[in-house]
C-alpha cells in the first residue's frame, strides 16, 4: 500500500515539476545528437527564412555554429511576429535529426521570441 | 607507440573507477580531457575509446553485486541478482563478459566488412522504428497470457511511460536524469523486494562453468551484436530497448541467456557509437562528441587506432574485473546480506543526490515504488521498460510535441 501512496505523490510532483520548470538553455555549438527527444531553449541570429507551404524554414547562428528551426504550419499560422533575417530570436523546443541534420522543432508560438 | 599503450593503460584505469561508482559516467570527465591539448589528438581520443569501453564492462560488477546499475546495465540487475541469489553471482558477470568478448569481435568484423554501407542505414531504418517499438511492447505485454495479468502489465508500461515522458521529454530532462530514473525502476525495486523478502546471501560458488547451452550463446550474444549495432544508428533508442527487442524477438526467457545479450549489446553498441564519426560521420554518444571535438575529420588510421583501443582495453579489464569479482565474492560472503542491502540503497541514493539532487531523489523514489508495484502485482518488472520505450515510441511517431502541447498546454 505505501509503495502505491509514494508512486501517486511521487507522480503529482513530477508532473507539478515538469510543467513548471524552464528548459535547460543550451548554446547552439553544444547541441549534439545526445540531446535528440529533448526540450531544450537555444538563441541565435536569423541567417535564413524562407516560406513554403505555410511552413516557416529558419537557419539561427551563434558565433559559428548554426541550427535550423523549421516551423511548422500548424504553429506558423498563429505567429504574431514577422521573422526577419538579422533578428535574434530565443527558440525553445524538441531537438530532432533530419537528412542527418540537427534541428530545433518549437511546439507553440510562444516558444519563439525575438529578442531584438 | 609507447604513448598509445600508456593511454591506454590510464584510460581502462580510469573507466574502472568509474565504471565502479553507477551514475558516475565517463562523459561527466569529458571537458576535462579535451582540455588535455598537451596530448596529440589521436593519442586523446584512443584513451577516451578505452576509458569508456573500460567502463561500460566495469558498470556490470555493481549492477550484479550491489543491485546498483548504470544507464545501461539497468536490466542486467534482475537477472544478476536472481543467480546472485542462487550462489552464481560469478557466473552471473562472467555471462556478460562473455557476451561481450563475442560482440567484441563479431561486430568489429561487422562494422569492418559493412562500413562503406552505415551512412545510409539510419534513413532506412527509421521510418519502421515507430513499428518495431510498438510491436515489441504489444508482445511483450500480450505474452503476459492470462487476462487480468495483460491489464496489469499495460498499467505498469503506461505509468512507466508517463514518468519516461515527464522526465526525458520535459523541461527536467538534464544529463543525469536517466540514472534515477532507471536505478528506480530496476535497482532499488530489487534492493526493497530483497529486503521484504528478507532474502539472504547464499555462499557463492566460485567456477569457471557457464550454464549455457553453446547454441543458446551463441544465439543470444549473434542478437546481442546485431541489435546494439542497430540501435547504435538509431538516436533515442538505447541499450535497453535493443534488450527488451532483442529478447522478446528471440524468446530469451532464462536469465543467462539474457546476460549474454546485455554484455553483447553494450559491446557492439558502444564500438559503433565510437566509432560513429568514420561510420555515420556524426556522433551517436558523449564519448564520441568528444572525439570529434578533438578529430574533427577522423581518417581511416584514427578509426583502426580506435578499434585496437577497444580490443587491447577489453582483453585488460575483462580479465581484471574476474579476478575484482573472485576476491569481493570472500569479502560478501561475511557481511549480513540484509545489511548489504541497506548499504547499497544508502549508497544509491546518495549518488543519486550527488549527480541530480532532489528532483533525482523524487524521481527514484517514485520509480522504485512503481517497480515494486511490478512485483506485487505479479508481472514482470521489465514492463518499466515502458519508461523508454513509449517516449521513443512517441518520438519516432513524430508525436512528442503534441503530447507535451496535451499535457502541459
Amino acid at each position: 500500500m505505501i509503495n502505491i501512496i509514494v508512486a501517486i505523490i511521487g507522480l503529482c510532483l513530477l508532473f507539478y515539476a515538469s510543467k513548471n520548470s524552464q528548459p535547460a538553455y543550451i548554446s547552439i555549438k553544444e547541441i549534439d545528437s545526445t540531446y535528440i527527444g529533448k526540450t531544450i531553449s537555444t538563441k541565435g541570429e536569423i541567417v535564413y527564412v524562407s516560406y513554403n507551404k505555410g511552413h516557416v524554414f529558419l537557419k539561427i547562428r551563434e558565433e559559428n555554429s548554426t541550427i535550423d528551426v523549421p516551423i511548422f504550419s500548424n504553429i506558423a499560422k498563429f505567429l504574431d511576429i514577422e521573422l526577419r533575417k538579422g533578428e535574434t530570436i530565443s527558440v525553445t523546443g524538441i531537438v530532432d535529426e533530419y537528412k542527418g541534420k540537427l534541428q530545433i522543432i518549437p511546439r507553440k508560438t510562444s516558444d519563439i521570441k525575438v529578442i531584438e | 607507440m609507447i604513448e598509445y599503450l600508456i593511454s591506454i593503460f590510464s584510460g581502462v584505469f580510469v573507466g574502472i573507477l568509474s565504471g565502479l561508482l553507477p551514475g558516475m559516467n565517463i562523459n561527466n570527465f569529458l571537458p576535462i580531457f579535451i582540455s588535455f591539448t598537451f596530448f596529440k589528438p589521436e593519442v586523446l581520443a584512443v584513451f577516451i575509446a578505452s576509458a569508456a569501453i573500460s567502463q561500460l564492462l566495469t558498470n556490470f560488477f555493481p549492477s550484479i553485486f550491489l543491485g546498483a546499475p548504470s544507464n545501461e546495465t539497468s536490466l542486467s540487475v534482475l537477472p544478476g541478482h536472481k543467480l546472485l541469489l542462487e550462489g552464481r553471482g560469478y557466473e552471473a558477470l562472467k555471462l556478460c563478459m562473455a557476451g561481450a568478448i563475442f560482440a567484441l569481435f563479431f561486430s568489429t568484423l561487422i562494422v569492418f566488412v559493412l562500413s562503406p554501407f552505415f551512412k545510409d542505414f539510419y534513413h532506412i531504418l527509421r521510418p519502421y522504428v515507430f513499428y518495431l517499438l510498438f510491436f515489441v511492447s504489444s508482445y511483450m505485454i500480450l505474452a503476459e497470457k492470462d487476462i487480468k495479468k495483460i491489464f496489469s502489465s499495460l498499467l505498469i508500461f503506461l505509468v512507466a511511460g508517463f514518468v519516461g515522458i515527464l522526465v526525458l521529454n520535459s523541461p527536467l530532462s538534464s544529463t543525469y536524469i536517466l540514472f534515477p530514473m532507471l536505478s528506480g525502476f530496476f535497482g532499488l525495486s530489487t534492493l526493497i523486494v530483497s529486503l521484504k523478502e528478507k532474502s539472504f546471501f547464499p555462499k557463492q560458488k566460485i567456477d569457471e562453468t557457464l550454464r549455457v547451452k553453446t547454441k543458446d550463446f551463441l544465439t543470444s550474444s549473434f542478437l546481442g551484436s546485431l541489435f546494439g549495432l542497430i540501435v547504435g544508428f538509431l538516436p533515442a533508442v538505447g541499450v535497453s530497448q535493443a534488450a527488451i527487442i532483442a529478447q522478446t524477438i528471440a524468446n530469451l526467457g532464462d536469465p543467462r541467456n539474457f546476460l549474454v545479450t546485455i554484455g553483447a549489446i553494450n559491446m557492439a553498441n558502444e564500438i559503433f557509437s565510437l566509432n560513429s564519426l568514420y561510420l555515420v560521420k556524426n556522433p551517436r554518444s558523449g564519448a564520441s562528441v568528444a572525439i570529434q571535438k578533438i578529430l574533427p575529420e577522423m581518417t581511416f588510421f584514427n578509426f583502426l587506432c580506435i578499434l585496437a583501443s577497444i580490443l587491447i582495453s577489453s582483453s585488460l579489464t575483462i580479465p581484471l574485473l574476474l579476478y575484482l569479482s573472485k576476491k569481493f565474492h570472500k569479502f560478501l560472503s561475511r557481511i549480513n546480506y540484509q545489511l548489504l542491502n541497506l548499504i547499497s540503497i544508502t549508497f544509491l541514493s546518495s549518488l543519486v543526490f550527488i549527480f541530480a539532487g532532489f528532483l533525482g531523489l523524487l524521481i527514484f523514489f517514485t520509480c522504485g515504488a512503481i517497480g515494486v508495484l511490478a512485483v506485487e502485482m505479479n508481472v514482470k518488472r521489465s514492463h518499466c521498460m515502458g519508461c523508454l520505450l513509449l517516449p521513443s515510441m512517441i518520438f519516432f511517431y513524430g508525436a512528442t510535441n503534441t503530447v507535451l502541447l496535451i499535457l502541459f498546454g
